[in-house]
């Protein structure tokens, strides 16, 4: 059995030889013989490659300055220590707000700037104060010594969170003049009930308290602007906060009615219980107020949220 | 003392002896690899001649750098063959040009037909189905794998039948 293209193929194999062929093999080559393999293509690609990425270095220096800047509040983790018996607000490495003590003994503390109370999910900023040497809860005043230790008032389930840290320098005296930020640590546990304090014992008698001023270059006029730039770390952005009435959270740069503009999405905010326990009964609390809040971005969303007294300088 | 088959120093009767080992594998192998090449050129007579004629002279040229010429030959015809089409861009000639033993007229269809097939499909059906030679031998004459060879051969003869028609016929 055989298929057309077979037998087609079959008429092909009664080609002949031409019979000179052999006389012109005994004459030599005619053919212009095909180029070796040029090694100097090697040398061309490899050429090429390296001007392309001497240009696209030359590129991207020049033209560094000019790309967008994504603004964070990122500090470093090795930190100057203030002189004895002074207290600093610092940002660490990722733009985590932390207060560096350098008690009077000479000792040295790194507190965390947040307070263990989270009311409706928001991380409450504490402030030092420098007359009675205690930190003091922004929102709900629970107070702290200069260790991080719960002192008064609240609510606030623990002290507040401390950080590791390896002196790097000392001055002539011995005393830690930079120190090396390490791993957050559990804050002490002693706490108040899990309610606000009716006492209100002074936020700061005698003094202003020392919080955090931000940069105002570092402030970004726009939610939607920052969570579409990815930054790392913690932020600064200036907004409104918007609460649905089904409990869900944005941040926008201007709120008018419910139209929210330039909106990013925030999480792990208890909208509903903030709704219909503090914007419907106590309206004017401050909430749907415009301010600077710090927060980081999180696949796409405002995370950790920090409503304060974060100013804006400059 | 220089050996013999050392360079300038080799016998005469050496070097002649090394090109009548060529001209043997010319008339052993070269109206198989002339016929290849005709219908792998589609049917361009000069073309085949100008490629099996460079391939056998430069195998003389060579003849002490070549340890298989066989397949270095067949190589290189198909490679100058292939360099050539390629050069010329050419489509598939309105008739074959003629040669002794066949009618142009008559290879037309699968000549045309073979030139829808890729350059190695082309080859390897030729040397396969044309001329006799297994998958392995194939493989080694054009540097490919057999297996390589296979697939080529499979798609090649699939293509055939559908540009002549896959009807099956009994041998008289």
């Amino acid at each position: 059995m055989t298929e057309r293209w077979q037998r087609e193929m079959a008429k092909l194999h009664r080609a002949e030889l031409p019979g000179d062929l052999w006389a012109r093999i005994t004459e030599g080559p005619r053919l212009q013989p095909p180029p070796p393999r040029n090694p100097s293509r090697v040398i061309v690609a490899a050429t090429a490659l390296v001007l392309f990425l001497a240009a696209a270095a030359l590129l991207w220096t020049v033209f560094t300055p000019f790309r967008t800047t994504v603004r964070t509040l990122a500090g470093s983790d090795v930190l100057p220590v203030p002189a004895r018996g002074e207290t600093s607000p610092v940002f660490l490495a990722d733009g985590r707000p932390v207060f560096v003590v350098h008690h009077e003994d000479g000792t040295v503390s790194v507190v965390d700037a947040f307070s263990s109370h989270r009311a409706w999910g928001f991380e409450e900023p504490v402030e030092w104060c420098p007359t009675t040497r205690q930190f003091v809860e922004w929102a709900h005043e629970a107070h702290f010594d200069e260790y991080g230790t719960w002192k008064s008032a609240g609510p606030a389930p623990s002290g507040l969170a401390t950080f590791a840290f390896q002196v790097v320098e000392r001055d002539a005296a011995g005393d830690p003049t930079s120190i090396r930020v390490g791993a957050m640590q559990a804050p002490d546990p002693g706490g108040s009930a899990p309610v606000t304090d009716p006492s209100r014992p002074p936020f700061c008698p005698g003094a202003e308290p020392v919080t955090f001023t931000v940069d105002a270059s570092q402030v970004w006029d726009s939610p939607a602007a920052a969570v579409a730039a990815q930054p790392e770390g913690w932020i600064a952005v200036r907004g409104t906060l918007s609460v649905a009435s089904d409990g869900f959270v944005q941040l926008c740069s201007q709120l008018d009615g419910e139209r929210c503009e330039d909106a990013a999405v925030v999480r792990g905010i208890d909208g509903v219980g903030l709704m219909v326990n503090v914007l419907q009964r106590y309206p004017g609390t401050g909430y749907e107020k415009p301010h600077v809040w710090l927060a980081q971005v999180r696949g796409g969303v405002l995370d950790d949220l920090a409503i304060g007294d974060i100013r804006a300088s400059g | 003392m220089p050996e013999v088959g050392d360079g300038p120093w080799a016998p005469r009767e050496l070097r002649e002896g090394v090109e009548h080992d060529i001209e043997r594998l010319y008339r052993d192998a070269a109206p198989q690899l002339w016929r290849a090449i005709y219908a792998f050129a589609g049917g361009r007579r000069h073309l085949a001649e100008d490629a099996v004629a460079e391939a056998f002279a430069r195998a003389i040229e060579r003849t002490r750098e070549i340890r298989d010429p066989l397949p270095w030959i067949y190589r290189t015809a198909f490679r100058i063959a292939s360099r050539e089409l390629q050069r010329e861009k050419r489509l598939p000639p309105p008739a074959p040009d003629p040669v002794p033993g066949i009618d142009p007229v008559e290879v037309q269809d699968v000549l045309s037909a073979l030139w829808t097939l890729l350059p190695n499909q082309r080859a390897a059906v030729l040397l396969h189905d044309q001329e006799g030679f297994t998958a392995l031998e194939v493989g080694r004459l054009i540097g490919i794998s057999a297996a390589t060879v296979r697939v080529h051969l499979f798609r090649a003869r699939r293509r055939l039948r559908e540009v002549l028609g896959g009807e099956e016929d009994r041998d008289d």
